[in-house]
């Protein structure tokens, strides 16, 4: 069986950081919102009552209790459902909507204009960058100011209480400002803090791009090593070839990875299809190519028929791609179990089928194929490559308008590529 | 005869310096992940562990995290292209006793240094 493994967010330090991890911001909210939405009541409740106050103690107490309540159901659910990255950021949404209406309701039912809560306002403004959105910070700001007005104007009606203009007129608009103030605040530390993350990420990415560029030559390197050493002792005929396949192997690996790498940084999504090519030529090349390297001839099978059809396409690029795909059938299947590629005509388009009896992918490989840096990872073959070539292959088929298709159910995994034949 | 662990994901290099060290009297076992050499250190006493880090399940530095119970005489060299200053403090924090980069150490090269520590 096949594991998943994101290398873009590999770090090998031992502490497993979660870097802008949705689940971490919320568990930090979370607690967070103990100290504020919880104690913070209590403790101007304990104040209220030591100063003889004990209407708003009472108020704070419930206040406090309410709290716990929900605060507690935030935790429990946290903690039991599943993790889902749109799931967290709603719940984190909720929690701080959640947070606005108590300092609202707060804000009313101890004063309105002579509250002691306001400040309270503050807190949820700051939690919100924890949610890393600079659109939700100020929104959150937006609505506390707008709470806080309309908490100050219900308790104004509400219970008639007889006020200056003057004496309303600086609060609701000095909150307000002060609560932008505090977004724009929030939004600039949570700029540093992403700046700070991401360059702690990609540090970690080139140390592991340096490490995966120098396999195959230590490989190489030690090959040779070997080589050198059984010379002296004497050097059979076999274990000549089999040294020499691995040397050809891990060449052809560290080009593989050069391409992936070169073809992943291009940002442009076209290609200039300016050749004609020969598919059924190109796919019986790479496909014994491939089959060799993995010392697997005896494992191919091929279906290309008496298929002699051209195709405009840029054949460099097109063979990266078919490479890519070809490439992981024989890695992620087993020695003595077939590699089938198939081609078939279909008037104005051509099908090529690649299908391996591996292991298949379970679900988070299927969910993470097509991104960057995503891996399969197997006890016995190790984890290579940088994660790149499904990606960088789907990029390429979609620049020649074709299509690509993964299917895997249970064992297996079929590859489905349909290319436009063009006019040639 | 010396016995080594080696804890390496990658055939080709399992086999290559496996077979060299063997071919000058040294008991190999080899293990490809973290997981599986843990298992393994609590039934036998090495005198050698090899380690690479990037490994699957658990990594190297994760195993060292959790070994904490070594044989007297063991001695841990990491074996492993990852050049990243935080992981090589760290290896060193967790008791390892030499960080050798695989480019820079191949199986005659590697010899040599178990040679001196033997």
């Amino acid at each position: 069986m096949y594991n998943h493994m994101d290398l873009a967010k590999f770090n090998i330090t031992g502490n497993k950081e979660y870097v802008l991890s949705l689940k971490s911001q919320n568990e930090r909210l979370i607690q967070l919102r103990w100290l504020y939405i919880t104690l913070l009541p209590f403790v101007a409740a304990a104040t209220s009552y030591i100063t003889g106050d004990s209407e708003f103690g009472v108020t704070y107490f419930y206040i406090g209790l309410a709290g716990v309540a929900v605060n507690s159901l935030m935790f429990i659910l946290c903690k039991v459902i599943p993790l889902k990255s749109y799931f967290f950021q709603s719940l984190m949404v909720i929690q701080i909507g959640f947070d606005l209406f108590f300092a609202t309701v707060a804000t009313y039912v101890t004063g309105g204009l002579d509250a002691r809560t306001t400040a309270v306002y503050a807190v949820p403004i700051v939690a919100s960058g924890l949610i890393f959105s600079a659109r939700i910070v100020y929104f959150t700001a937006a609505a506390s100011g707008l709470g806080y007005i309309l908490a100050v104007i219900a308790d104004i009606m509400i219970n008639h209480r007889f006020v200056e203009l003057s004496e309303v007129f600086v609060p609701l608009v000095f909150y307000p400002v002060l609560f932008i103030l505090l977004a724009r605040l929030t939004h600039y530390l949570m700029k540093l803090s992403v700046q700070a993350t991401e360059e702690k990420v990609y540090e970690s990415f080139l140390s592991l791009l340096s490490h995966q560029l120098k396999h195959p030559l230590s490989t190489t390197n030690a090959i040779l090593d070997t080589i050198d050493y059984y010379e002296e002792k004497g050097l059979s005929h076999k274990k000549h070839k089999k040294f020499i396949q691995q040397l050809k192997s891990e060449n052809q690996n560290m080009m593989l990875l050069l391409n992936n790498l070169l073809e992943a940084a291009n940002q442009e999504n076209k290609v200039y299809a300016h050749e004609t090519t020969d598919l059924p030529k190109l796919l019986q090349q790479i496909a014994y190519h491939c089959a060799e390297r993995n010392s697997r001839v005896d494992d191919l099978k091929l279906h290309l028929g008496d298929i002699s059809t051209k195709i405009v396409a840029n054949s460099d690029k097109l063979k990266t791609a078919l490479y890519n795909i070809i490439n992981n059938a024989f890695m992620f299947s087993d020695k003595g179990s077939n590699v089938e590629i198939d081609l078939q005509d279909k008037e104005d388009t051509l099908v090529v089928s690649i299908v391996d009896h591996g292991g298949g992918m379970n679900w988070k490989n299927k969910q993470t194929m097509f991104k960057k840096f995503s891996v399969s990872t197997d006890d016995n073959k190790g984890i290579q490559g940088l994660g790149l070539g499904l990606y960088v292959a789907k990029k390429i088929i979609h620049a020649h308008s074709g299509i690509m298709h993964v299917i895997s159910r249970g064992s297996g995994t079929k590859v489905i590529i349909i290319l436009k034949k063009g006019k040639t | 005869m010396k016995k080594v662990l080696l804890v390496e994901d990658f055939p080709v290099i399992q086999e290559l310096y496996s077979d060299y060290l063997e071919d000058h009297g040294y008991s190999v076992d080899v293990v490809s992940n973290g997981k599986i050499a843990l298992e393994k250190v609590k039934i036998t006493e090495y005198d050698f562990i090899l380690l690479d880090l990037l490994l699957p399940e658990i990594n190297g530095i994760e195993f060292l995290e959790k070994y904490t119970e070594r044989a007297e005489g063991l001695k841990i060299l990491v074996l492993s292209d990852f050049n990243k200053e935080e992981t090589y403090n760290r290896a060193f924090e967790l008791g390892v006793d030499d960080y050798l980069i695989k480019a820079e150490n191949t199986p005659s090269e590697l010899l040599e240094k178990l040679n001196k520590y033997a």
